[in-house]
């Protein structure tokens, strides 16, 4: 029989040491030791180790005694190991000594020095285990000895104080920060049970006696109006939100451990206002970079609960948004000289025929110096008379569905807290009584309602005089007018009383009412 | 003295007005509350998180261990976990949860001896299947691929697809690794598996601890679906797990000195001469009989291989009718051959046999280091000819 070849090109088949030796593929092989066999028809040494990491090489001596089997986990951040807005790589190394702690490698995407990071997290003797999502790694340890880690870069704009927060805010966090995972209470973060404080501002805002000057510190300051729907005894509380919306535990407001702060209401409208303490003396904001303020840079907000005291839930009430706060945003408050800012004041000495005043700093009457006369109704800004219908003084009577000014005086004695001259606060007057009631008017002429009173004059001291366009009401006896200032959020501050009086049949017609569809119409 | 706070809404005296208390709002589900957790594994499915294996504190405060539990969290609130979200598929059978992995929309819990594919399609996870005997003993002996989620186990090497699980020690239904092969090379709670993106490769490293022959390895080719393995070609140092990094690189760090680590990328080519070679290369070829059962005589064998040095340390050597592989090559002048001759480019080298090599029925080769020294790094075979005639059937 003549010679021939017989040609193994192929080796891919791998190792089979499972069947006879006799019965295995041509590409198979009885042994693979050493070898490679990802290149078609060729037979290749197997790989090895490559070189090392750079900065995590044998040379480098990095610290970081192996727990065998854990310790390495990849991940990549929007910020770089300098704080820089741009991508990094990371790598999280597990160090069993020096009490158990993560180092962090990263790769210096942009440039060419990867290296340790000084941030390191304290994590005791673990089992490491980590997952990643939205910015932060978390660290859990897989022999439940050891509570969960978090790590990240906050990149937190706190306290807006206008639409431009990001650069005109009262506390930037922006760092590589850990802490534990767990959501802890208010309480835990505050250090206190005693840190959160109900507090009635109806006269004043809180004071130097409530606000400490460095402990962590909120306050739920609260004030009443009457014609609400409050009746009751109700306690509050509150949860910190974390990043991504995520609840913490609630906190009962209470003045001792298991002593829950009490309000009483009786038919009221309540009003709440939020303080948290700065914890410097400082006018212009928090430090940058200074502890967040409520325990946890995670935190951007709180949530406030109520519950009626005998109630075991708790609804929820508001949220507070610890960064654009909303839409009057956050501002600075000086607990030591700013508790009565921004309440109206009304000038107490004030009297009409020798009897104080209940006006409150809203004249709406002729002649107030003089009980017997009648609101300062006009054809026109004070002038005219064809409105008038019978009687005189305190018994004139108005004509029906008039078009009448009313003559609006307001006073307000407070000019701290209602801005500047410049840039006053400005608000509303709600009016009762006309044909159309109530009547908000926001601007009279072009201007608008500045809270803080007297700016033409002397502020606090020269009274601002509106003239508000309106219609009489239908006849009627002791028809009832009245005048309230509402500030921002159209919480009444002010309110001029309920004058009355006597409305004539005129044989006007009534003004048309408010037609929808025939706005939609022209529209 | 100034004591100062924030205020919202930011100007004073200026609040948020209630005209009744809004009874209507949602309430604060105080008894569905978690205050803290602990997780042995986890994976990320969507934009949820799946913990495994944990030990919680309720909202009264007592502290429970859930070996056989997961609890997923609320959709992008990757810190948030409620009683409600509990998720169990096999609760006191004497196992607890090792891994988990995650797969498109399937949730792979590992338990030692079992495994449970759940399906996390809809809101409600369920149990879409179980699988005996395809449990880990360890969180290392779990990798994700492109392919899909790769384990070992102390029965054998697995995949999971999305679809079904594969033994990738079989092929064609056929096994290819042998029962004493793998139970010599597993050790469990360390076998660890990795995947090399590069090259589309599973590497599977003995052992973590620092114990000789926790270096040696095995690869599988998952394009080729075959396998290959090595000895002591990583560290038996103490070591990490391994990890897949920024440009797909598998890493894993070692103990290079005392309390110091050292980390390094596997590398899929070796490259360095001096410092890659090859010890404990051995590859055999198959039993060869041609075809035929009649006698022959095998008079040359032919291979086509490079790799720089003087020598590439390869000692080849051929086995007869099944037998052991002690019969040398000898070159043309009848001299034994005990070493290859180094070549940068394609060279071939003629192996004569002896008279062992007549009146034959198989043949087989093997290619070893040589006793006094490693193969070289980059050496290569490309194809093996074997000259030999039939004998006339008597």
């Amino acid at each position: 029989m003549p010679k021939q070849e017989y040609q193994i090109l192929g080796f891919h088949g791998g190792i089979n040491d499972n069947s006879d030796p006799k019965d295995i593929s041509d590409i198979e092989l009885r042994e693979a030791d050493g070898v490679s066999i990802h290149k078609i028809g060729r037979l290749v040494n197997i790989g090895n180790t490559d070189t090392a990491l750079a900065g995590l090489a044998t040379s480098n001596n990095v610290a970081a005694d192996i727990e065998p089997g854990y310790g390495l986990y990849y991940f990549s951040t929007d910020y770089e190991n300098g704080e820089a807005n741009t991508p990094e790589d990371w790598l999280a190394i597990y160090d069993k000594q020096n009490s158990g702690r993560i180092r962090f490698y990263y790769s210096d995407k942009d440039g060419a020095s990867p290296a340790l990071s000084s941030s390191i997290v304290s994590v005791g003797a673990i089992k490491p285990n980590f997952y990643y999502s939205d910015g932060q790694l978390r660290i859990g340890d897989a022999s439940h000895s050891q509570p969960s880690k978090w790590f990240g870069y906050i990149d937190s704009s706190l306290f807006w104080t206008s639409k431009s927060g990001q650069s005109t805010n009262l506390h930037d966090i922006t760092r590589w920060q850990s802490g534990a995972q767990e959501f802890k209470s208010l309480e835990v973060l505050l250090g206190d049970v005693d840190r959160m404080f109900l507090f009635d501002a109806s006269a004043a805002g809180p004071t130097n006696s409530t606000i400490h000057a460095t402990n962590k510190q909120i306050v739920l300051s609260y004030w009443t109006n009457s014609n609400g729907d409050w009746n009751g005894n109700y306690q509050f509380g509150a949860t910190p939100i974390y990043m991504g919306n995520q609840e913490g535990p609630i906190t009962p407001f209470q003045s001792s451990l298991n002593v829950l702060d009490t309000v009483s209401f009786y038919d009221n409208e309540v009003i709440f206002q939020v303080h948290v303490s700065s914890g410097e003396n400082k006018s212009d904001g928090i430090t940058a970079d200074a502890n967040h303020r409520l325990g946890d840079d995670r935190i951007i907000g709180i949530n406030f609960y109520f519950r009626e005291q005998q109630d075991n839930d708790w609804t929820f009430l508001m949220n507070t948004d610890l960064k654009e706060g909303g839409k009057h945003y956050w501002g600075m408050y000086n607990s030591n000289t700013e508790s009565t800012y921004g309440i109206w004041d009304i000038d107490n000495n004030e009297t009409v025929g020798g009897t104080p005043t209940k006006r409150e700093g809203v004249d709406i009457m002729e002649n107030s110096a003089t009980a017997a006369t009648h609101i300062a109704f006009s054809d026109a800004a004070g002038t005219g008379t064809d409105w008038e219908g019978t009687g005189s003084a305190a018994t004139q009577a108005g004509k029906s569905f008039s078009k009448v000014d009313l003559r609006v005086i307001l006073d307000n004695n407070n000019i701290n807290g209602f801005g500047t001259a410049s840039s006053p606060r400005k608000g509303f007057l709600r009016v009762w009584g006309g044909a159309v009631s109530p009547l908000y008017v926001g601007q009279v002429s072009g201007d608008s309602i500045d809270l803080l009173t007297g700016i033409g004059g002397t502020p606090g001291t020269t009274k601002d005089t509106y003239y508000i366009p309106m219609y009489l009401p239908a006849l009627g006896t002791d028809r009832e007018f009245k005048v309230e200032v509402l500030d921002e959020n159209f919480t009444v501050i002010a309110d001029s009383g309920i004058f009355t009086m006597t409305i004539e049949e005129s044989n006007k017609a009534a003004p048309d009412d408010y037609d929808q569809d025939q706005y939609e119409d022209i529209r | 003295m100034a004591n100062y706070t924030v205020m919202n809404p930011g100007k004073h005296h200026l609040g948020v007005s209630f005209n009744f208390p809004p009874i209507q709002n949602r309430t604060y589900k105080e008894d569905l509350i978690i205050k803290s957790i602990k997780w042995k594994t986890s994976t990320l499915i969507g934009r949820r998180i799946y913990v495994g294996n944990v030990e919680i504190v309720d909202s009264d405060g007592k502290a429970r261990l859930l070996s056989d539990s997961i609890f997923k969290s609320k959709s992008n609130k990757f810190d948030t976990f409620t009683m409600d979200r509990r998720i169990d598929v096999a609760v006191g059978d004497g196992e607890e949860i090792i891994r988990l992995a995650g797969y498109a929309d399937r949730i792979l819990q590992f338990k030692q001896n079992t495994l449970h594919v759940i399906n996390a399609t809809k809101d409600s996870e369920f149990l879409e299947s179980t699988h005996k005997f395809k449990g880990v003993s360890n969180h290392n002996a779990v990798c994700e691929t492109d392919y899909g989620i790769a384990w070992c186990n102390a029965h054998g090497v697995y995949l999971y697809n999305g679809e079904q699980i594969l033994d990738i020690f079989e092929k064609q239904g056929l096994r290819s690794i042998s029962d004493s092969t793998w139970n010599t090379f597993y050790k469990a709670d360390e076998t660890m598996i990795g995947y090399i993106a590069d090259t589309r490769q599973l590497l599977v490293v003995r052992g973590v601890t620092d114990v000789s022959g926790n270096g040696d390895v095995m690869l599988y080719n998952m394009v080729t679906q075959s396998w290959t393995k090595a000895t002591g070609r990583i560290t038996s140092e103490d070591k990490t797990n391994l990890v897949n990094i920024w440009d797909g690189r598998l890493v894993f760090g070692y103990e290079s000195d005392t309390h110091e680590i050292t980390v390094v990328p596997w590398k899929v080519d070796p490259t360095s001469a001096s410092l890659d070679v090859v010890d404990g290369y051995k590859v055999q070829t198959k039993e060869l009989n041609f075809g035929t059962q009649s006698r022959k005589k095998v008079s040359k064998v032919r291979i086509t291989y490079k790799g720089t040095g003087t020598n590439v340390n390869v000692l080849p050597k051929y086995a007869i009718n099944g037998g052991d592989f002690s019969h040398s090559f000898q070159d043309e002048n009848g001299i034994a051959i005990s070493n290859i001759a180094g070549s940068a480019n394609w060279a071939e080298i003629e192996l004569y046999t002896d008279s062992n090599a007549n009146n034959i029925r198989s043949f087989a080769i093997q290619l070893t280091d040589s006793s006094a020294a490693n193969v070289v790094s980059n050496f290569e075979v490309n194809d093996i000819t074997i000259i030999y005639r039939t004998k006339s059937v008597k």
